[in-house]
Parts: C-alpha cells; sequence; structure tokens
C-alpha cells in the first residue's frame, strides 16, 4: 500500500513536471511567436503608413496617376480623376478611348506611349485633349516611364497627367492680350497720324467744299454744272464724315447720342448704298411698321449699315447675290444668356447676304481690329471692329451667324426706349444772314479767303487773317469793333483757345467761336469752360457756319463767359 | 427609452464633444436628453469635451464616465488618435441618480461609501453604473503603476448601499502608459473620483462577461508572501524567479502590464472540468524596480490564497465573445424583452494590438448588436466590475457586456 501510494506520488510529480513543461514551452513558443506578430504587425504598420503616405501624395498631387499594362489596360487610376474628368477611377479605367477627342495631338501621344513600351525608355512629355463629363474640353500632359522587368521588357507604364488646359487658356489669353496690346498701340499710332493728317485734310476739304458752296450759288440753278458741282459738295460731306470716323480710332469721338426712328436713318443709308455697291447684288428692304424709338447717333448707325454692306459686297464678290436688310421689333420675355440680353423690348437689324460666309474658326476673329481675309490693299480690318464699336456704345449686342458657302446674317439689338424720336431739323437752305463784325482767323491762307467771302455774302463785315499774333493785336487795338471771333484751334504760332483766352482777357464778353479739324490737347467741354461760345468741327458747311455764327451772336452779350 | 449613439475622432476637444453629441443626438432623435454616458481618450482634453458635450445638450444634463483607452460604437471602433464616443439617453420611465466622490487614492473603501451613502434610500434601483480612476499613481522611470483597488471600493459601495443591486462599471485608463485619467462626474471633471449612476424604470438589466484565459499547467500555487497588490512569493519561491523560468527569459518584466501570463484564481471545483465562469484573473501590471515582487491590478490576493498561472488564450477569447453576446442577445428576446442599448465594458488587453489577433475582438459584438439593430458604446478599461459567483468584482482580461432591455 505504502509502496502503492509512493509511486502514485512520484507518477503526479512526474505528470506535474510535464504540464509544468509543457506550459512553459507553450508559454515560450507563443511569446517567440508573439514577438514575430509584433514584429510583422509593426512592419505591416509601416508598410500601411508608407503606403498611405504615397497614396497620400498621389491622392492630394495636383496630377493624375495611372498605371497601364503594354495592352493599354488600366491597372490604376487616381481618384483625381473625379476632378479632372468628372468620372471616378473605376469609369475612367474602362472609357479613358472614350475621354480622349479626335485632335490629332492624341495620335502622336499615342505614338509616344508605344515607343516608351516598345523602348522601356522614358519618352519626351506630351500633350493629350481629353473630353469631361460637362462636355468641355480638358488638356493633359502626360510623363510616363516604363517599368521594366529583369529582361529590361517593358510590363507597366505609369504615368502622371498634369492638367495643363487653364495654363494654356492663360497662354493663350496672355498671346491675345500682347496682340491686343500691339493692336492697341498700332490704333494709337494710327489715332496720333490721323489727328495730325485730319488736320490738313480738313483743310483741304474745307476749301473745296467752301469753295464748291459759293460756285454753287454763283451758278444758275439750270446749269449744267450745277449738278458736277454738287456732286462735288456731296463727295465732300462724304469725306468729311470719313475722317470723322478715322479720328473716331485715335480718340473717345463724341456720341451724340438721341432718341430716334432708326428706319429713317437706315432708309437713308439704304439709299447711298444703292449707289455705291455693284450690279450683280440686289438690295432687299424689309422693315416693319412703328419700329420702336431708340437711343442712337445717326452718323455711327449709318456707318454700321455701311460697314455691314461693304463686307456684304465683298462676301458676294462678282456672283449675283442678295443682301437683306430687314428691321423688327422684337420683345424678350427672359433673360436670352446666348446674346446675353435682359428681357425687355429691342430693335432688331439684321443684315442678311448670299456670300461665301464665314468658317467657324474665323467667326471668333472677325471683331479682332485688323483682322481681314481680304486681300492687301482692299480691306483695313477695321471695318467690323468699327461695327462692334458702335453696337457696343449703344449697349447693343451682335449676334453673327454665318454657314460657309450660303452666307452670312448679322443681327444687331437695340434697346427701344419710351421716349418718341426726336425728328431731324428740316434743312434750312436758307443760311441766316447778319451784318456784325466778324474776326476770321486761320493759319490756313485759303481757309481765311473763302470764309471771308462766304461770311461777307451773308452780309456780316469780316476781318481776316492766317497770323494769331496779328489777330490778337488787331482785338487789343480796338476790341469793342468786332462783334464776334472765329479763330481755328490748330495754328502754327499760337493756339487757338489760347489766343480765345488772351482775348477773353481783354474782353470778357467777346463771342468766340473755335473750329477745328482735330485736337488731341482739348476737348469740346474745355473749351467751352474757358469762355468760348461754340465749338465746330471742320469742314466747315456754309449752312452750319451761318447758324453757328448767328446763334452765337443771337446769344451775344446776354451769356456771362464761364456760366 | 431613445438612445443616440455619438463618435468622433478630433484634435480639437471642444468641437470633438459637440461634434459626439450632436451626431448622438441626431442618430438617436434626442429631444430631451435624461443623462449621457461619455467616454474619450487619454489624449483628448477631457474638460474641453466636456464643455462640447454640454453645447447641444445644456448643463443641466448629468455626464458620466471618462477616460478610455479607445471607442466602440455599433460602426467605430478606435484607440489611436483622439477618439471619443457617447450614448445620450431619452426616457420618460427612467429614473436616475447620479453621485460621486472624491480622494480615492487617499482610500478606496471610503471612496465607496461615501459614493453609496448619497445615493442610498433614492429610487428603487435596478443597476448601479460605476467608473472610477484606476490609476492611483502612474507609472515612473523607476516604478510600475500603482491602482486603485476595485475590491475595497466595491466593499464600501456595498456596504452602504441598501439595495442589492447588481455593479457593473469600469476602472477607467486613458492609455496604455497608464497615465492619470480623469471622470465626468455628472456635472464636472475630476480625477481620483468614483461616479456611480443608479438606475430604475422600466428597463431589464442583462449582462454576460467575456473571458479569454485557460490555465498554463493546472498547477495550484499558494501564495507565501503577499502585501496589498504586490505578490513577492509563491509556494516559498520568488515569484519572480518562478515567472522568468516559465518563460525561459527575464524578458517579460519589462512589459508593461506583462501580455500573457496572468495570476488566476478558480472559484470552482478545484480538479474539475476548465469552467471560464468561474475563474477571475489577475493582470500583472509591472515588476517592482528591485525585481522582488510583481505588482498586481487588484489588491484582493493573500497570503494562504492558492493562485494558478493563466495564459491569455486569443481562440478563448473570440470564441467567448462570440458565444456569450450571441446568447445573451437569445435570452432578452427569449424573455419577450427588446434589446435597446449596450455597454460594452472591454479591457484593453483585448484589443488586436496587445492581444496580437488578426481581427478586433470588439468587431464580433458590434456584428451582433448591428445585427439585433441594438445601439452599442463600448470603451476599452483596465479593470471590469460585474457580478460574477454572487457578487460584483473587479475583473482582468475580460469584457463585461450590459444590455438594457424593454419589455415589447
Amino acid at each position: 500500500m505504502e509502496t502503492e501510494l509512493e509511486k502514485a506520488r512520484t507518477e503526479i510529480k512526474y505528470y506535474k513536471k510535464i504540464a509544468e513543461r509543457t506550459g512553459n514551452l507553450y508559454l515560450r513558443e507563443t511569446e517567440e511567436l508573439s514577438k514575430i506578430i509584433t514584429r510583422l504587425k509593426q512592419t505591416e504598420k509601416t508598410l500601411t503608413k508608407s503606403e498611405q503616405k504615397l497614396r497620400n501624395i498621389i491622392e492630394h498631387s495636383n496630377e493624375l496617376f495611372y498605371l497601364h499594362d503594354t495592352d493599354h489596360n488600366l491597372l490604376y487610376v487616381s481618384p483625381k480623376s473625379m476632378e479632372f474628368f468628372g468620372y471616378p477611377p473605376d469609369e475612367v479605367k474602362i472609357k479613358w478611348m472614350e475621354l480622349m477627342t479626335s485632335n490629332p495631338i492624341n495620335q502622336a501621344g499615342f505614338e509616344i506611349t508605344l515607343k516608351a513600351i516598345q523602348t522601356g525608355k522614358k519618352q519626351k512629355p506630351y500633350i493629350l485633349e481629353g473630353r469631361r463629363k460637362d462636355g468641355t474640353n480638358i488638356l493633359l500632359e502626360i510623363e510616363e516611364s516604363p517599368i521594366t522587368d529583369e529582361n529590361g521588357e517593358t510590363v507597366l507604364i505609369a504615368g502622371a497627367a498634369r492638367d495643363i488646359t487653364a495654363r494654356r487658356q492663360a497662354e493663350e489669353e496672355k498671346e491675345k492680350l500682347e496682340t491686343q496690346l500691339r493692336q492697341s498701340q498700332k490704333m494709337e499710332a494710327i489715332g496720333t497720324m490721323a489727328g495730325g493728317i485730319a488736320h490738313d485734310f480738313n483743310n483741304i476739304l474745307s476749301i473745296i467744299l467752301g469753295n464748291t458752296e459759293l460756285a454753287i450759288r454763283d451758278v444758275p440753278e439750270l446749269h449744267p454744272v450745277k449738278e458736277s458741282l454738287d456732286e462735288v459738295r456731296h463727295a465732300c460731306l462724304r469725306a468729311k464724315d470719313v475722317v470723322r470716323q478715322l479720328l473716331s480710332f485715335g480718340r473717345n469721338s463724341e456720341m451724340r447720342l438721341r432718341p430716334l426712328d432708326i428706319s429713317i436713318i437706315l432708309r437713308e443709308s439704304l439709299k447711298l448704298i444703292r449707289s455705291t455697291l455693284p450690279s450683280n447684288i440686289k438690295i432687299r428692304q424689309d422693315f416693319d411698321e412703328d419700329i420702336w424709338t431708340i437711343l442712337g447717333d445717326p452718323t455711327q448707325l449709318n456707318q454700321i449699315l455701311i460697314n455691314l454692306s461693304t463686307n456684304a459686297a465683298d462676301a458676294i464678290g462678282s456672283e449675283d447675290g442678295i443682301l437683306n436688310v430687314s428691321l423688327e421689333n422684337v420683345e424678350l420675355l427672359r433673360h436670352d444668356p446666348e446674346l446675353n440680353l435682359e428681357p425687355g423690348r429691342y430693335v432688331k437689324i439684321s443684315i442678311r447676304d448670299t456670300g461665301i460666309g464665314i468658317s467657324a474658326e474665323l467667326m471668333e476673329r472677325i471683331f479682332d481690329p485688323y483682322f481681314t481675309t481680304k486681300e492687301v490693299g482692299r480691306g483695313t480690318g477695321m471695318g467690323l471692329t468699327v461695327v462692334h464699336g458702335i453696337v457696343e456704345t449703344h449697349n447693343g449686342r451682335i449676334n453673327i451667324s454665318s454657314t460657309p458657302g450660303k452666307g452670312t446674317v448679322f443681327e444687331i439689338f437695340f434697346r427701344s426706349i419710351d421716349a418718341a424720336p426726336v425728328d431731324e431739323v428740316p434743312a434750312n437752305n436758307t443760311p441766316p444772314h447778319g451784318k456784325e463784325t466778324i474776326l476770321f482767323v486761320d493759319d490756313e491762307k485759303a481757309i481765311v479767303k473763302l470764309n471771308k467771302t462766304r461770311l461777307e455774302r451773308l452780309g456780316y463785315q469780316v476781318l481776316g487773317t492766317s497770323d494769331p499774333h496779328k489777330a490778337l493785336e488787331m482785338f487789343r487795338y480796338k476790341p469793342i469793333q468786332f462783334d464776334l471771333v472765329i479763330t481755328d484751334m490748330t495754328m502754327p504760332n499760337m493756339m487757338g483757345d489760347e489766343l480765345a483766352a488772351e482775348m477773353i482777357k481783354i474782353r470778357p464778353d467777346i463771342p468766340i467761336i473755335l473750329c477745328t479739324g482735330f485736337s488731341g490737347r482739348i476737348s469740346e467741354e474745355q473749351v467751352l469752360e474757358k469762355g468760348v461760345r461754340a465749338f465746330i468741327m471742320k469742314p466747315l458747311e456754309i449752312q452750319e457756319l451761318a447758324e453757328t455764327v448767328r446763334n452765337v451772336l443771337d446769344a451775344g452779350s446776354s451769356r456771362e463767359p464761364n456760366s | 427609452m431613445k438612445i443616440g449613439i455619438g463618435y468622433s475622432n478630433d484634435q480639437d476637444s471642444l468641437l470633438l464633444g459637440k461634434k459626439v453629441a450632436e451626431k448622438a443626438i441626431k442618430n438617436g432623435k434626442i429631444e430631451a436628453p435624461a443623462m449621457i454616458i461619455a467616454f474619450c481618450g487619454g489624449r483628448v482634453d477631457h474638460e474641453a469635451y466636456f464643455k462640447g458635450l454640454q453645447t447641444p445638450v445644456g448643463e443641466k444634463v448629468p455626464i458620466i464616465g471618462g477616460s478610455a483607452i479607445g471607442i466602440i460604437t455599433n460602426e467605430h471602433l478606435s484607440y489611436e488618435g483622439f477618439p471619443a464616443g457617447a450614448a445620450i439617453i431619452e426616457s420618460d420611465t427612467l429614473e436616475h441618480i447620479e453621485s460621486s466622490a472624491n480622494n480615492l487614492h487617499k482610500d478606496e473603501k471610503r471612496a465607496g461609501q461615501r459614493l453609496a451613502e448619497k445615493l442610498s434610500n433614492t429610487i428603487d434601483g435596478k443597476l448601479l453604473l460605476m467608473f472610477y480612476d484606476s490609476i492611483k499613481k502612474p507609472p515612473t522611470e523607476n516604478s510600475p503603476p500603482v491602482i486603485n483597488g476595485s475590491p475595497p471600493l466595491i466593499e464600501g459601495i456595498e456596504e452602504k448601499l441598501k439595495l442589492t443591486v447588481p455593479i457593473i462599471g469600469a476602472g477607467l485608463v486613458g492609455d496604455y502608459n497608464f497615465s492619470a485619467t480623469k471622470q465626468f462626474c455628472g456635472s464636472y471633471v475630476e480625477s481620483q473620483c468614483v461616479i456611480g449612476s443608479l438606475l430604475a424604470g422600466d428597463f431589464k438589466p442583462h449582462f454576460s462577461i467575456m473571458h479569454g484565459c485557460v490555465p498554463k499547467d493546472g498547477i495550484y500555487h499558494t501564495i507565501t508572501r503577499a502585501e496589498g497588490p504586490v505578490l513577492y512569493e509563491v509556494d516559498g519561491k520568488p515569484v519572480i524567479d518562478m515567472i522568468d523560468e516559465q518563460y525561459g527569459s527575464k524578458e517579460w518584466s519589462t512589459q508593461l502590464p506583462v501580455r500573457r501570463l496572468t495570476i488566476g484564481v478558480n472559484y470552482g471545483e478545484k480538479y474539475g472540468e476548465f469552467s471560464e465562469n468561474q475563474f477571475v484573473n489577475r493582470l500583472i501590471a509591472g515588476v517592482l524596480p528591485n525585481r522582488e515582487g510583481i505588482l498586481l491590478f487588484e489588491p484582493d490576493l493573500a497570503e494562504g490564497n492558492e493562485i494558478l498561472f493563466m495564459l491569455r488564450n486569443n481562440k478563448l477569447m473570440m470564441e467567448s465573445v462570440q458565444k456569450n453576446t450571441a446568447e445573451l442577445f437569445k435570452t432578452i428576446i427569449a424573455k419577450g424583452e427588446k434589446p435597446v442599448f449596450g455597454l460594452y465594458i472591454d479591457c484593453a488587453g483585448r484589443t488586436a494590438l496587445i492581444s496580437e489577433t488578426l481581427t478586433e475582438e470588439a468587431s464580433e459584438v458590434q456584428n451582433i448588436f448591428n445585427r439585433y439593430n441594438t445601439r452599442l458604446l463600448g470603451f476599452y478599461s483596465g479593470v471590469e466590475v460585474a457580478p460574477m459567483l454572487g457578487r460584483s468584482i473587479g475583473l482582468d482580461w475580460t469584457g463585461v457586456l450590459l444590455v438594457l432591455a424593454e419589455n415589447n
């Protein structure tokens, strides 16, 4: 019994030892295993962190990253795809090719990728043009790196795409701005030049116009030369308008807006256009009745029709064609986003031709200054720029639609106003007369002579001189003898406004009329502020001259200078 | 009863609190909050978080809880960064009264008594939720952390609380370094406190304890020298030497707490079939600087007690949580009740990080709660308190799941 107990105790000790050792072994093993797991976890964590870091870089980068195999199957596309194309990466993976436009630069790009796959060498960056979900285009600068296997064979292409749309637009914008700047400088130069020659040109015109008007009055009504003289006068008046238009590029020409019935202006313009357009072009006129009143400058509106008609004629060329000018009232009930017109009542002018039309590419540029498709010497490239400028200054809108080979339509909208048109003052062919004494000053002797004769024929006593200093001396000698002084603005020894100022110092109530062909030196308002009573543009028409002289004299000394 | 659960992880603590409360209000369609159970990671500025929680609910709603190593909700589980979560409870039938006691580090039992004195004779409570500061003294370079003991605290509570109610709660820790923690004491934030909320009303509390340790070798040892939470000798031999031998090295003593080995006491039949429900485990918080003894998480082991060296077992841990959670829900449903809210108090050692599992043990709890469409708030704790073997007890390395149910 004792032996059995001893044996059992030994056995228990033995089993306890086994259990203890097994337990310890398990503890040690699991501890070791734990260390391995901990290390693995740490490694995994480091890898996860590193991957996260890399992912963060990729996902927060401004570039879209992708990975494709040698068959161009996209294996990875970074989430930037959403921003670039409006599609999530998985969709972009599938429809990459669909997202590319038909722009030939894309083909060139694919060839560069192909070369990278074939050679396993990095190629130069290239440009791709894609289309976003919203239909707009995106320009991508692509830089790809081939990933090769141990044999140097390309297995993958890793690429980064940078959105350069904005950059390219900015570049284009910059280029456009630079062009505009150059054009603006060119315009400025022309303006200066135009201003310079305008004075001389107007003087010449003044002489031709004035003498023609004198001759018209001298020849009998039914004399055959009268008709020719009328033509000369008519041509002078057109030349005067041309000079005025020319000057308007050099400075902000003053617009004289007034409520008007544009149908009257356009009818008159079409009469003139009819006589100038070649006979192969038929003019059709389709005007609604009771056209609403608009606020406009008749001369400038006339210019619109002239310029657009000239363009139409050029577009029609020598073939038979039709120029259709229509005028209608239009009421917009809601905002027109295309024309950017608010709801309201408008008068719409449509000028339609059956010419060669304008291609979509050229359409964007036709209002650019100096842009012309005409042969050298046939067009200045300013016609449509002028039209655009006039429409803009009238707060109007212009819309062009064109089908190459079929013709072009210009639609111009002017907002109507609730006012009755101011009728043109009917031409009074009898210039007003007078007996007052006038001092006439102009550095051009022929102009002095011409206007002296004109004014004398109207009954005035006229003293004329081409020297402003002499004029000042004459005035200083006996200021009271003159009822009115008419002086040119631009004179070599003394400017007209300086002469006027000196005279006003001597006799503050002396009425002075300043006339000019061009002056960048001083505006009409400034002149009037200095006490000059009126400001008239050369060349002077007898009617305008006579009326201005009479008006100033009749206002007389009742008006205080500087009032 | 309406429950809203909020979770967020944000460095701005004030914003964190506001976000958590707002999410909970939205999530639970809360209109009149009755109380808030809230926890946050140790790196969170607790005062700011508390104020943030109050922003959308006002200052009158009591907030209980405090530091946690991590947060568990139906959708979130995190113990990294600045995790925070809260459950906002709204109920017409829920009665609750909150109480707190400070100076826990000076006398756990007295703190427990003071807490219970304030709760006694108030309402016919069904459950006492209790959270306390686990860290008596954070570790220094030369010494392991000193822990506030749950046995004297619970003893103090039970002594003064006239009602016999189950105590479910936790000893709070804020990080794995055992740094100082803070408690949300209803209307203020404090350290070295115990906060209790006695709940009564038309709800039924159900709970389950998840285990995860098995005896290393089944050999019983007798404590021959112990003093408070420090265990010096077992079977007349220095316990340090015994553990060195078991590991085959001294490396284990650098672990805070010791990860794999615990000390277990079997309250069941000595050589009977292994039953996890009969074992109470004590975590080894660290080793004394002179390597004279080991510091346990609780001071309830004394000379003459028989102990076993226990090993953490991940497989058992996962099986336990899956089985016990599912069974708890089945029991509730079988009784014709509807589970409305779960509070999972999970030992911080059971995270995948510490237990080296590939999946989070608490994710099993999340899955089952989501299956039953029941709101869940959980947190990682230092000590779990739940009734076991007929009395409320502080537990280590367990998960305590409390489910509040209502009659269908």
